[in-house]
């Protein structure tokens, strides 16, 4: 790869809200190859392809496409530039042909329907797509689906063809079909470059890999010479170092009972989750477990479990020594299980109803909020008065819409309501995502004092930091599969890494 | 009974002509509608239609100038619905409803110096030479008014627009998914703005059909529910002007049935044969709403602004 880099990005930056979402990237592609980008979530891969595609600006830095300096301001720039990008969301209209898909992208007064088929059909033949043109977008498969998208930014003239995890969504026979369709596209001169997190593809499918953290590009390397084990550590660092090292340094608190046994435990698999399978976990009294992953892995799923939405379609659910067979919310938070989930105005509160209420909502039918069967409205008030004062709540009244809350608000005000009863174990899930440092702390700080009060506590975290701060034991999640428990001072934990990309999981 | 018999050509006759109104304000809901606009302000828009197709053609003597300025009359409040509903993004139903307010007291207003007048220039019909003298089907479809047979060309032409030219192609991708249409260029509001205006202008050549060929004067409220009527066939149709024509047709037949029964004297009592024609649509919305449960047939981004995502 001695030639002329077709695409060059260089000292990129990009920043949202004073967040430094891309801080000085460099990235050289060469024509005709594979180019994956490689890192986890938040290390600002997206961002810097966003980028490129024209769809965000860049705060500093330059791009060159073929040796010449070219400035991208919008995706209409990027598709002059022969740019394309293919989202992980589809921009595709489900009810109508494929063909009338592809059509949308050129212009014309009238459309002969053979015509338009025609054409589509020789598109997606020359690249050995097998999609039917004819067919209606609603009626393919995701993969299919995928190559009408990289048909339609072939269509707009891109030679530089950028992909977003085309691989999250796709089954791994697809996988594989995409792989190789690939190598039939740079065969024919294109050049692509793929977002991803996973370690396996990227060694076995592309030619160089370009890793990132934190919103740098760590290294460019070959992929014949690179190994899980080098690449593992520069996606995620030297982090686990410390984690290993920082054995007693924290007090442990009186560790109890076991407050939940998950004991192989499976949820089928639908269309927006991977499901769990196998699942054993134990969270005891008094210790933090953290359960590390990249989002989309059956986080969701398993956080659901444990508050009592789901019914485990195999294994056994055990809370406080007692079988939980059937799934009821009601029942785990009369058993003192809290929830303090990560989409705060979706699971957590009503948007449009006020803190007073909110707070209610979790105990309504119980004293002091009701008595008799009829709701106290001022022992509400006066119950969420005590927690806006004792969070240090930033609200205009007890009645105003709690999506007027900025997001270390609603969490405090979710935390407030979750705590505000005896806890026995408490599911958090990216509990500090989002939050100013100050939020970070009290966060942290909580979680430390009911660790402490002999709560059992299960986090489960993208923040990789976080994580290790609070936790006695951990496990990685990957696929809807829980990796064995590592223990705070554990020699093993370097290998944590290198289970979040999803290797030594072993295909299921 | 087999007076009735006799008479069914008549009344398949009548009901093709009968349901014209229907059938263009329809068509125009269907453009709009497959844009991803929901405009409930047809009665608004036919009644204006009515008044000023009166006013003009009773001042001009040209029934031709009747129509113009009701269709120029129904893309303006189109417009002020586009406006309201896309640049505003104000709420589709409640532009909707101040549009069938609107034209109902503003009708009355204006209606006032021209209310009970004979209107003498009116389109007639006139028997298509050759067609005409087809058996059975001549006298049903070939005996019309010119309105009329625009109303029944228009349907394929609609269908054709909607299905094989590119700013169809662009309607039906701003009513599916006005995001997809934004990223690939297509500029979504114009599209719209347009959907919305020719739906109005047609809503008020529906309008128009009443007192020009119908019933030769302006009375107040002469639209008696035909706005309703038609967004009501808009859904029945599920989004195809084929089955609008269909369903247009069935109304109008049924009215003229109600007519006929009272006519030859069946012993039912006539508020309930005026009630007829509305009890269709209802019956056939609920046999479609239950076969089609679980379908998505409607655009899918029908009734909702389109923003681009704040980034």
């Amino acid at each position: 790869m001695a030639q002329e880099p077709t695409v060059s990005m260089r000292g990129m930056r990009k920043s949202f809200a004073g967040l430094m979402a891309v801080n000085g990237a460099t990235l050289k592609v060469a024509a005709g190859e594979v180019h994956s980008l490689l890192g986890q979530n938040g290390a600002g891969k997206t961002t810097l392809m966003n980028i490129l595609a024209g769809i965000y600006r860049a705060d500093a830095g330059e791009i060159q496409v073929d040796g010449r300096r070219v400035n991208i301001g919008s995706p209409r720039d990027a598709r002059s530039a022969g740019i394309g990008m293919v989202h992980q969301h589809f921009r595709l209209i489900p009810s109508f042909t494929v063909a009338e898909n592809l059509a949308l992208a050129k212009s014309g007064l009238l459309i002969s329907r053979r015509a338009m088929q025609r054409a589509a059909e020789r598109l997606l033949e020359r690249y050995g797509f097998g999609v039917p043109p004819a067919a209606k977008v609603a009626d393919l498969s995701v993969g299919q689906a995928q190559k009408v998208e990289i048909a339609k930014a072939l269509l707009g003239g891109a030679e530089v063809l950028i992909l977003d995890e085309p691989t999250a969504v796709l089954t791994p026979g697809e996988t594989e079909e995409l792989f190789s369709l690939f190598r039939a596209m740079c065969r024919q001169g294109l050049t692509i470059i793929f977002i991803t997190h996973k370690l396996s593809e990227v060694l076995g499918f592309s030619d160089r890999i370009t890793v990132m953290r934190r919103g740098r590009t760590v290294e460019t390397l070959s992929s014949r010479r690179a190994g899980q084990e080098t690449l593992a550590e520069l996606m995620f660092g030297r982090a686990w170092d410390a984690w290993q090292s920082a054995r007693s340094r924290k007090t442990p608190g009186p560790r109890g009972e076991r407050v939940l046994w998950l004991d192989k435990v499976a949820l089928q698999a639908d269309g927006f989750s991977c499901g769990l399978q196998s699942v054993s976990l134990e969270a005891f009294a008094g210790e933090i477990t953290g359960i590390a992953g990249v989002s989309g892995n059956g986080q969701d799923a398993l956080a659901e479990l444990l508050i009592g939405l789901h019914r485990p379609a195999e294994g056994r659910l055990t809370l406080a020594g007692r079988a939980m067979p059937q799934p009821s919310p009601g029942e785990f938070i009369r058993r003192g299980v809290a929830y303090v989930p990560g989409d705060r105005l979706g699971q957590g509160l009503c948007p449009g109803l006020g803190a007073c209420d909110n707070v209610a909502l979790k105990r309504h039918s119980q004293p002091p909020f009701a008595r008799l069967g009829l709701m106290s409205r001022q022992r509400a008030r006066q119950k969420t008065e005590r927690i806006i004062a004792k969070y240090g709540i930033k609200i205009a009244g007890l009645e105003a819409p709690v999506s007027l809350l900025s997001g270390g608000n609603l969490q405090r005000l979710i935390i407030g309501r979750e705590l505000d009863a005896e806890v026995r174990l408490l599911v958090a899930v990216n509990p500090s995502r989002g939050l100013d440092i100050q939020g970070m702390a009290l966060m942290r700080s909580e979680l430390m004092k009911l660790r402490a009060a002999g709560v059992g506590i299960v986090l489960i975290s993208e923040d990789l930091e976080e994580l290790q701060a609070v936790s006695d034991r951990l496990h990685v999640m990957f696929r809807g599969r829980l990796s064995p428990p590592f223990f705070r001072g554990d020699q093993d934990a370097q290998h944590i890494g290198r289970l979040m990309a999803g290797a030594g999981f072993g295909e299921a | 009974m087999d007076a009735l018999w006799g008479l069914l050509p008549n009344i398949l006759a009548a009901g093709v002509a009968a349901g014209t109104p229907v059938l263009l304000a329809a068509l125009g809901e269907i453009i709009t509608e497959r844009s991803g606009v929901l405009n409930i302000g047809l009665e608004g828009i036919m009644i204006m239609g009515c008044v000023s197709a009166v006013m003009v053609t009773l001042d001009l003597h040209s029934p031709l100038a009747g129509l113009a300025a009701a269709m120029a009359v129904g893309g303006i409040m189109g417009l002020l619905h586009a406006a309201f509903t896309i640049t505003l993004k104000g709420n589709q139903i409640v532009s909707g409803l101040a549009l069938v307010l609107l034209g109902s007291g503003l009708s009355t207003m204006l209606g006032k110096g021209v209310l009970g007048q004979p209107v003498f220039d009116l389109f007639y019909p006139e028997a298509l030479p050759w067609l005409a003298d087809l058996p059975y089907v001549g006298g049903i479809f070939f005996k019309h008014d010119p309105l009329t047979y625009g109303g029944i060309l228009l349907a394929p032409l609609v269908w054709f627009f909607l299905q094989h030219t590119r700013p169809g192609l662009l309607v039906r991708a701003a009513g599916e998914s006005p995001e997809t249409a934004d990223s690939l260029g297509a500029p979504v509001a114009l599209v719209r703005y347009g959907a919305v205006i020719a739906g109005g202008a047609l809503a008020g050549a529906g309008g128009a059909f009443l007192p020009l060929v119908q019933t030769p004067s302006w009375v107040e409220g002469m639209t008696s529910g035909s706005g309703w009527i038609a967004l009501a066939v808009v859904i029945f149709a599920r989004w195809d002007p084929g089955k609008a024509l269909l369903g247009a047709w069935l109304y109008g037949a049924v009215q003229a049935l109600g007519f006929r029964l009272q006519a030859v004297g069946v012993p039912i009592p006539s508020q309930f044969l005026n009630m007829l024609p509305y009890l269709a649509p209802i019956a056939v919305l609920v046999i479609t709403a239950s076969r089609s449960r679980g379908q998505a047939i409607a655009p899918r981004a029908l009734g909702l602004p389109y923003e681009r995502e704040s980034r």
